[in-house]
């Protein structure tokens, strides 16, 4: 029951951390996953709640104080032994530690903390600990679980504060961004301790990351995007996760749905890793006029479609940052193709096995100074990379 | 004519037929473990003693020539049992005399077009079993997990839970090359087994908390097939103990 509570946290990320000393367990830089569910998703940790016991009230959440579903909590001993069992079976790479707010943010936070402390302390567990930090704690016991834990988070769920104000009414703004921004300041000063000091501890070596509800509100896709690339810059984000939600309750305040909107919560994800990795703008994908992303197509071949004069790049000559912005283009065959070219000119049928999904990208380069024998613009081109498109949705399943 | 050097099938073994082949023409030369060769009219098969010291100073030198990276990558071809191994092997060192570390970068010369793929899988394998291994405990108190790779790989997927779980023994097997990895908590030892364990261990206690948690994660609005297929293929399922 507490773990279907806990289901719709999206993250699962075990990346970013090395721990490791006498006693259970290490931690790997890369992450590693250790299962995937039906839904598709990958599972590296142990997922829960402490307790769906909760004070606030919600509009989105199953486990809002007004709803009557069936209540419960683990004992501390049972969180940390169930971590210990399955981490020992390699079920799981960690612990993903959330809870309900009972009886006060404090006295919730203080729990959660006794669990960590536990395991670290007494179970010798290295592995890798993820807590949420609840809304409203002291900064004293986010210090603490900082030193214990390899990722905090704190989940902003609502992309504006109107929005939380009507959907969420026991959340302030303030009551987010404060413990985001003591997290993002204890990272940077314990790295410096740690640079003059090696022993000195580190803080969430992992980072921090929160989640944003897609769907439930009315915020447009700009400015979702415009709130994460300014949750990324000012408090040096590791991840924003989108969630699509997902209709738990009967509530007018929302925003009617049937389904999760998966296609939405995609695309989302998609442009938050071109603003993210791939150098683009957030007003290069989504501006005042169309604030919403294109459904048909990915926001990298709009953007393309909306440039026809960038292209076709020579791929001899671009550089790697012109490039990465050819969709079809990753980042991974782009720095592969710009390693290659070194040794020679590349020639058309190099380019697949360099990793180029030559369905997109060969409307947008040139190879040896020439282009494939007709290239369509406008609408037509606009056909081609959508049917590309469609392909590839169908293969992730994604309902039409 | 091919040129057989034959080694023992251990890396040490490989390491050392790839020392003694080391100048020659990488296409007239293959290099299978003693058993395995294919029988090759003229060819007359040159058995390579495992010289472990001589192979393990050998990868050193390479590792401060070339960086770490040159010795995992012959240590995956060999993971690899790939017939071409020792022949990819061999024009690979070939190539680094000629462009240092460099030679990694020319993706499109047909000896790093080979070599790469291949690497990748051995290195995707070795990195999804860290993930989808499973322990169940067994008398006497010890942990056991059984799986079926495709590639060689115990000897890495060992080294890494030899780091990991150090504190506790355990048991390894590879149940199609019957091979199995013991950790005593102190030492690591390699054995040919006879018999395998046959299936899985049935489920216990602890075992059937994970599957109620493997179930109840899933969020049923999203139930998504064919991802699920694409990130855990289903020759992984036989020893899982959630499925």
């Amino acid at each position: 029951m507490l773990t279907a509570a806990a289901r719709y946290d999206a993250s699962c990320a075990s990346s970013g951390s090395q721990r490791s000393g006498p006693g259970v367990g290490n931690t790997s830089v890369s992450g590693i996953c250790h299962s995937w569910s039906e839904d598709g998703r990958c599972i590296s940790l142990l997922k829960i709640l402490m307790t769906n016991h909760c004070i606030f009230d919600c509009a989105y959440c199953a486990n809002r104080r007004s709803n009557d579903v069936p209540r419960a909590s683990f004992t501390p001993e049972e969180v940390v032994k169930l971590t210990v069992e399955f981490y020992k079976r390699n079920y799981i790479e960690g612990l993903f530690l959330s809870s309900g707010i009972w009886p006060s943010p404090q006295e919730t936070m203080e729990r959660m903390l006794a669990i960590v402390r536990t395991l670290r302390r007494e179970e010798k567990f290295h592995g890798y600990i993820h807590l949420k930090a609840i809304p409203g704690a002291p900064p004293d016991l986010l210090h603490q679980a900082g030193e214990l834990v390899d990722r905090l988070s704190v989940n902003i769920e609502l992309p504006s504060e109107a929005s939380l104000k009507t959907l969420a009414p026991q959340k302030h703004k303030a009551s987010i961004l404060a413990p985001m921004g003591q997290i993002a300041q204890e990272i940077v000063t314990h790295k410096e301790e740690r640079r003059v000091l090696r022993t000195a501890p580190r803080f969430a070596p992992a980072g921090q990351s929160t989640q944003l509800i897609i769907g439930a509100s009315p915020e447009s896709d700009r400015q979702i995007l415009q709130l994460s690339k300014g949750l990324y810059d000012k408090f040096d984000l590791k991840r924003v996760y989108y969630s699509a939600y997902i209709p738990v309750n009967q509530d007018a305040r929302l925003q009617t749905a049937d389904k999760p909107d998966l296609l939405r919560e995609h695309r989302m994800y998609q442009a938050d890793w071109l603003v993210r990795l791939y150098g683009f703008e957030v007003e290069q994908l989504v501006d005042e006029a169309s604030p919403q992303l294109d459904r048909e197509l990915d926001p990298k071949a709009m953007w393309a479609l909306r440039h026809p004069h960038y292209f076709p790049l020579d791929v001899q000559r671009a550089s790697y940052e012109q490039l990465i912005r050819v969709p079809g283009l990753g980042l991974r065959s782009a720095r592969r193709l710009v390693s290659a070219r070194r040794f020679g000119h590349l020639r058309w049928e190099d380019l697949p096995r360099l990793g180029v999904v030559m369905k997109r990208a060969r409307f947008f380069l040139s190879c040896t100074g020439r282009t494939p024998d007709r290239v369509p613009a406008g609408t037509e081109l606009r056909q081609h990379l959508a049917k590309a498109e469609k392909q590839a949705l169908t293969q992730l399943e994604f309902a039409w | 004519m091919v040129n057989t050097y034959l080694h023992d099938g251990t890396p040490e073994g490989f390491l050392s037929a790839l020392l003694a082949a080391r100048g020659l023409d990488p296409a007239e030369i293959q290099l299978p473990a003693t058993g395995r060769a294919e029988p090759e009219l003229f060819a007359v098969p040159c058995e390579v003693p495992a010289d472990p010291e001589n192979a393990r100073s050998w990868l050193e030198n390479l590792s401060n020539r070339h960086g770490p990276e040159i010795p995992r990558r012959l240590m995956y071809l060999y993971y690899s049992e790939s017939p071409r191994a020792g022949a990819l092997a061999l024009a690979y060192l070939d190539l680094l005399e000629t462009w240092g570390v460099e030679a990694d970068q020319h993706l499109t010369h047909p000896v790093i077009r080979s070599l790469m793929p291949l690497c990748q899988n051995v290195g995707r394998e070795i990195h999804r079993l860290k993930g989808l291994l499973r322990f169940a405990e067994i008398d006497p108190p010890a942990l056991q997990a059984l799986m079926e790779p495709d590639y060689n790989i115990l000897l890495p997927v060992a080294f890494h839970f030899r780091r990991r779980l150090g504190a506790q023994p355990w048991l390894m097997v590879d149940v199609r090359r019957k091979r199995a990895a013991h950790w005593d908590t102190r030492q690591l030892s390699f054995v040919d087994v006879a018999v395998t364990p046959a299936g899985r261990t049935p489920p216990d206690e602890v075992a059937r908390l994970w599957q109620t948690f493997y179930r109840t994660v899933a969020i049923p609005d999203r139930k998504n097939e064919a991802l699920r297929r694409q990130h855990m293929p289903e020759r992984y399922w036989k020893y899982l103990a959630e499925i």
